[in-house]
């Protein structure tokens, strides 16, 4: 007996394609090798300081749905221009993951594809330029007064963040 | 062929080793570079899952060891170097110097006292200072004191001097030398044991940074009342009790990235369990937190103790492995962030952290067993082939504990056993010196003598001296009447202590001896030896629980709990005035063995015993040997089953020492230790064998389920029906593309709440085999934890590396299976990474579905007096250091029949009931107990009663009269309460001693 | 307060001892009114001890042994239950309140239960010399 049977892996509600081969192009890539070691222990997203102001992105999700094989989703998806490439989860990852160097193969493959165009990278990589500059003038700032920083300079700078809740 | 063994090492793996050896009856040399043997379990708190105490349970075996007359131990000592002679091997052993005599040593502590150098201590982890000349631990076997030669000011700088000054026994030698001994012995078994890892590798964790965080070991110390806090929980920046304590699993281990520790640590999340309990009960405001990838409760009871840490002690368990601390800079606080079960990062704040730290080979040991041709794994284990645990690949060269991977006692304490079996071959003498000799040693009578009765009362370190007040205790004793000594002591159990009780015994000529501490069930053997050695007969000897009963259980009513204290002392020397002399009786030991079932571990002790040169019966009740094995067909390791259990088999069924019973059933078994008739039943025909000792090798079977369609639809499978397929290369494989593993089909929740050990490895085995040969499908595991503990872990490392997807469900969630038609499955998981469901679509259903235990089991337990566990699966006399013994002697339980276990875990435990089993066969003479019923002929009436309530048949009604058969008698007493006539009584517990007893209190 | 109560309790060797003996380990608090004295098996204790032990002063006593079907000599404790349910029987003969004597199976495993047999005892007892004290 044989069954004709769909190579789909839905979610409820939302149906995708599913491409199981996915996570083998990925890991095909310099780089990718271990994304298969991940055994989803989530060190990367407690790591991550985009995970700590975005409620929704999470490295290990990322990860998750590659193995799973979602790939338009994942190529369409907001979070892969989220990391800042710190390294910090890579540095802690107990299987040698290398998150931030799958994000490289991912939005290659993104421009490739066309889900972004090339001029997008290039705006990327100048909002990590800016985002240093206020990080740097922002620091300057407070080092001016680092003998008598009170609690009230602490809220002030919460606020940016989405009021000391760590916009989550 | 030389008859020496040499054990390198004398931690709990040495030590059991050298005691089986010992109890062959083949001499032994142990070398251990310590000071003292007993190893890392001397410098645990406690033990799971029954939170017994480690020293308390340690001690005893470090003493037998001791004592025995055909152990030398070497401490301070190391194995230079190795080499291989014709009939063995040499060793260079290297003795460094102690400056302190072992001979005339007492450890009475004056040196200590006096020395005006302080170092960190090195037993407390360096958290507390101890003295330049120390002693270890209280219980420290030997109990001798030892200079630290790099801080002592006399062998420095020719300074000082003070401790020789004080010694009263003279022992301060600063003239003694390193030596280099030569030694020739027959084999060598290495029990070097592992180290633990540093947790500097993942400074994120802020060990050495920030003074709140500690590591497990640490904290073992701190919880021990014996430890620098005498059992105190206090956080180190300031000495203040924490009221929030974290434990981080995983420090180390599994974690490929930070080193070569890829593998898992296998204890570390029951330790880590167990600290948390202890910490709970500490007081009900320390709230323990542990945070972990997986939970590995794996082991016999370990889920329900889990259970009840969540459940009666409030211990919580987060999933989430942690990334790393930081430190309040105003309160030292610990802050730690986490995942929340449902994806969200949560900070908590803890007063202690608790680093989980696995352990590890330790640098230079590679080099002494490299020298004599010893391979080690990439790990830098000592690791043998799974169906020769135990071996090295160089004969007369054996390994056992963790030297040859992660594991905790029980395993440790099985593969020593295992260890001195197979270093047993050839050299087990057959014209060993008779047991009873000694026996025959002439006593002094005391029996016209006045009684004069010694009180020790013990302080158990603070757990009896912190709720009792113990110098009331020992004032009173005092003053009750024929007490002529009493007095107490810090730990009565010590080495130190026994031979001061002997000093005692003489000097002031007592004749009875009453022992308030700890229960009798533990330490009576211990303390009877000491009366021994002072010359007194060791049934002179009235041990009261104080501490178990007492001290522990009335923590709150200090005042009460020692009038209690006292009352019992009174009661236990009213019991004491009344003892007598009493002798054990010998019997002769039968020679064979009789093996219980025909699978693995039943062949695997079969061939052991055999080889050892005794005659082994080995019964099968199928008309096949091989169990279960026959339907596995290779391990996760990789070796092919198929023709390891060929070549077992054959060697049973060729070997001349063992006679095979095939299609048998056991009618029956009599008896006792040394001496028991079995009838077995092999079809129609009865034959009865004679045998010393029973091995219990009965196994276990796979679980039948109705879960999930199974039995249903050919296209649910379990584990082991897949390896099949897997083999066969069954045509279905063309057709499935997609699997999907279920583990933990009915396991761990409701009746059957334990875990089977071996499913988790079976699924990383099947889609390691699968995917051998078809990469391209696709594999779902749907798991609870993923329990591939030990070295096993890098097999699961390399199952995810092939592609296969793990995603984890909760019990209260499970997966929920659609048949859309045969072959053809949704399943809907609730994925936790994606906080969503999500379908799979897969052709065939593996299920992970455990090991039941047989449900002949209890048959087979009420034949042989022993016990089963709550689950039905035979329960061993103590789970950390008699795993493979009964309390009833002389029978013995290897393989599943002890609960669901791997194949090289099987086999260990078969050659360690082997190797107990030859403890007793190889001795012509056994000793049975001294408590037995007895008839004053005067008194009887021959009614018949006592006959006719004896279990045993020991009584027999003859010419009018009863008569007892001491050597079946099992001393219960049973009858001595039915006699009408009080002609017949149970020494050691007659009439008058008991009814003496209880008036005390009411005087 | 609470009268101090001078309780003997007979317990086997191989299980309801090692029971109390985890209790201790487990630190299961209990009231310190309980004196134990140690059998070999619960089928040891003659009738005329318990009798004995009432006459001398006791103010309760407590037998126990295995668990039925459990007994480490096979059957001793069948003859227990049955030699102390016939004594308990024949305690309002005696005079005696019958709430003063109890009878328990606590086994190896068993601390926590082992803990709250006593405390039971302890109050029963109790109520039992309470009430007569009243008459």
């Amino acid at each position: 007996m044989q069954t004709v049977f769909s190579e789909t892996i839905t979610r409820v509600g939302a149906m995708k394609t599913i491409d199981t081969e996915f996570k083998r192009e990925i890991a095909a890539c310099p780089g990718g090798e271990h994304i298969m070691r991940c055994f989803a222990c989530g060190t990367c997203v407690l790591s991550c300081p985009v995970s700590e102001v975005t409620a929704d992105y999470s490295p290990r999700r990322i990860i998750r749905m590659i193995l799973l094989g979602m790939k338009e989703e994942v190529l369409g998806s907001e979070a892969i221009w989220y990391c800042m490439s710190c390294y910090r989860c890579h540095v802690r990852c107990p299987q040698d993951v290398k998150y931030p160097e799958i994000m490289r193969v991912l939005r290659k493959l993104a421009v490739e594809q066309g889900y972004v165009t090339p001029g997008f990278i290039t705006a990327v990589n100048e909002v990590d330029i800016a985002a240093q500059k206020i990080r740097r003038d922002m620091l300057k700032s407070i080092l001016k007064k680092r003998d008598s920083i009170t609690k009230e300079d602490i809220a002030e700078i919460r606020t940016l963040s989405g009021n000391g809740a760590r916009g989550r | 062929m030389n008859k020496r063994v040499l054990v390198i090492g004398g931690g709990i793996g040495g030590v059991q080793a050298g005691l089986d050896l010992a109890g062959m009856g083949i001499k032994v040399t142990l070398v251990e570079e310590k000071p003292n043997i007993g190893g890392r379990m001397a410098q645990l708190d406690k033990t799971f899952p029954t939170n017994d105490c480690s020293t308390c349970i340690l001690s005893p075996k470090l003493l037998e060891l001791a004592s025995s007359p055909d152990v030398d131990i070497y401490t301070c000592a190391s194995v230079e170097g190795i080499v291989k002679t014709e009939d063995g091997f040499v060793a260079r052993i290297k003795k460094r110097a102690r400056f302190v005599d072992e001979k005339k040593c007492t450890a009475c502590g004056l040196c200590a006292q006096k020395c005006p150098v302080k170092v960190p201590d090195p037993f407390n982890k360096n958290i507390t200072m101890s003295k330049c000349i120390r002693i270890p631990y209280a219980q420290a076997v030997p109990a001798v004191y030892m200079i630290d030669r790099e801080h002592c000011l006399r062998l420095l700088e020719g300074k000082c001097g003070v401790c020789e000054k004080v010694c009263p026994a003279g022992a301060i030698d600063y003239e003694q030398q390193d030596e280099i001994k030569e030694l020739s012995v027959g084999a060598v078994i290495v029990a070097t044991g592992a180290e633990e890892f540093t947790p500097r590798i993942r400074p994120e964790y802020g060990y050495g940074i920030y003074e709140n965080v500690v590591t497990s070991i640490e904290y073992e110390r701190f919880l021990s009342a014996s430890g620098p806090t005498n059992g105190h929980i206090v956080r180190p920046s300031d000495q203040k009790e924490p009221k929030r304590v974290a434990f981080i699993q995983c420090v180390g281990s599994r974690d490929v990235a930070s080193g070569e520790l890829g593998y898992c640590s296998s204890f570390c999340c029951m330790q880590a369990t167990k600290d948390a309990v202890v910490t709970c009960e500490h007081g009900p405001n320390i709230r323990s937190t542990i945070f972990y990838i997986d939970i590995r409760a794996y082991g016999k009871d370990f889920d329900r103790f889990v259970d009840r840490a969540k459940t009666e002690h409030g211990v919580e368990y987060k999933r989430s492995r942690i990334s790393g601390i930081i430190e309040s800079p105003d309160t030292k606080n610990l802050v730690v962030r986490y995942i929340t079960p449902d994806g969200a990062l949560k900070d908590e704040e803890f007063d202690l952290v608790v680093l989980s730290v696995g352990l590890r080979m330790p640098d230079g040991l590679g080099g002494l067993l490299e020298g004599i041709g010893v391979k080690l794994d990439a790990y830098g284990f000592c690791r043998s082939g799974a169906f020769s645990p135990g071996d090295t690949g160089v004969d007369g060269v054996y390994v056992c504990g963790t030297v040859t991977g992660p594991m905790d006692i029980p395993e440790t304490v099985v593969s020593a056993s295992a260890a001195a079996s197979l270093a047993a071959r050839g050299l087990v003498s057959p014209d060993r010196e008779p047991l009873g000799k000694a026996a025959d040693r002439k006593e002094p009578d005391t029996s016209g003598s006045p009684i004069a009765v010694g009180v020790v009362v013990c302080r158990c370190g603070t757990n009896i001296a912190s709720v009792v007040d113990v110098p009331s205790v020992v004032e009173y004793a005092a003053s009750i009447p024929n007490v002529t000594f009493s007095e107490e002591l810090l730990y009565a159990c010590s080495q130190d202590s026994i031979r001061h009780i002997i000093n005692k015994i003489r000097e002031h000529g007592l004749n009875r001896v009453v022992v308030a501490s700890c229960s009798p069930r533990t330490h009576e053997a211990l303390f009877q030896k000491g009366l021994e050695q002072a010359g007194l007969n060791k049934y002179l000897l009235q041990m009261t629980n104080i501490r178990d009963q007492c001290s522990w259980v009335h923590r709150d009513t200090p005042d009460r709990a020692t009038e209690k204290a006292k009352e019992l002392v009174r009661m236990a020397v009213g019991k004491a005035r009344h003892l007598t002399p009493l002798h054990e009786r010998y019997s002769d030991v039968k020679k064979d063995c009789l093996v219980i079932g025909g699978g693995l571990a039943g062949m695997m002790a079969a061939l052991d015993v055999a080889d050892n040169g005794f005659v082994v019966h080995l019964i099968e009740q199928e008309s096949f040997l091989g169990g279960n094995l026959l339907k596995i067909k290779s391990l996760l390791t990789g070796e092919d089953v198929a023709s390891a259990v060929e070549r077992i088999v054959k060697r049973v069924l060729e070997h001349p020492k063992i006679e095979l019973f095939l299609n048998t059933d056991i009618a029956g078994i009599e008896g006792y230790v040394g001496n028991f008739t079995t009838k077995l039943l092999t079809g129609d025909r009865e034959t009865s064998v004679e045998h010393g000792a029973v091995i219990v090798a009965t196994g276990a079977r796979e679980h039948v389920t109705e879960s999930y369609g199974y039995r249903t639809d050919p296209y649910v499978v379990t584990g082991r029906e897949f390896e099949t397929i897997l083999e066969k290369k069954n045509p279905l494989l063309k057709y499935v593309k997609r699997i999907a593993m279920i583990q933990c089909v009915d396991s761990r929740e409701g009746e059957r709440n334990y875990c089977s050990r071996v499913c988790c490895s079976q699924a990383v085995k099947n889609i390691l085999r699968l995917k051998e040969r078809y990469p391209e499908k696709t594999v779902y595991v749907l798991y609870r934890d993923m329990r591939t503990y030990g070295l096993r872990e890098p097999y699961y490392t390399a199952a995810r590396e092939t592609g296969a997807l793990f995603l984890r469900y909760d019990a209260s969630r499970k997966p929920v299976v659609e048949k859309i038609e045969q072959g053809s499955f949704i399943i809907d998981v609730f994925d936790k990474i994606l906080q969503e469901t999500v379908r799979l679509p897969v052709q065939l259903l593996v299920l992970g579905v455990g090991i039941d235990p047989l449900d002949t089991n209890d048959r087979v337990a009420k034949m042989l007096k022993v016990p089963l566990t709550q689950d039905g699966f035979f329960s061993e006399a103590h789970v950390k250091l008699r795993p493979v013994d009964f309390s009833t002697e002389g029978v013995f339980v290897c393989g599943m029949a002890h609960g669901p276990k791997h194949t090289d875990e099987s086999i260990a435990q078969a050659l360690a009931a082997a190797a107990r089993a030859l403890t007793i066969l190889t001795r012509d003479r056994i000793r049975s107990q001294a408590y037995s019923a007895s008839v004053d002929e005067a008194l009887c009436t021959g009614c018949g009663t006592c006959a006719e309530v004896c279990a045993y048949g020991a009584i027999e009604i003859d010419k009018e009269k009863a008569r007892v058969n001491e050597l079946l008698c099992k001393g219960c007493g049973t009858c001595t309460a039915a006699c009408f006539s009080g002609a017949i009584d149970l020494s050691g517990f007659t009439n008058k001693q008991i009814v003496k007893e209880f008036e005390e209190l009411f005087i | 307060m609470e009268k101090k109560l001078k309780i003997v309790g007979f317990l086997c060797n191989w299980c309801s001892y090692a029971g109390a003996d985890l209790a201790g380990v487990s630190r299961f608090q209990y009231p310190a009114d309980i004196r134990v004295i140690r059998v070999p098996c619960s089928g040891r204790v003659n009738p005329l001890f318990i009798l004995k032990c009432f006459q001398e002063g006791a103010d309760g006593v407590l037998v126990s042994g295995c668990h039925p079907g459990d007994c480490h000599y096979q059957e001793g404790n069948y003859y227990t239950r049955r030699r102390m349910m016939m004594l308990k029987d024949l305690f309002c003969f005696f005079g005696i309140d019958k709430r003063r004597f109890h009878i328990s199976w606590v086994s190896a495993s068993e601390g926590k239960k082992w803990a709250d047999v006593v405390t039971a005892v302890v109050e029963d007892v109790g109520a039992a010399l309470r009430g007569s004290e009243k008459q």
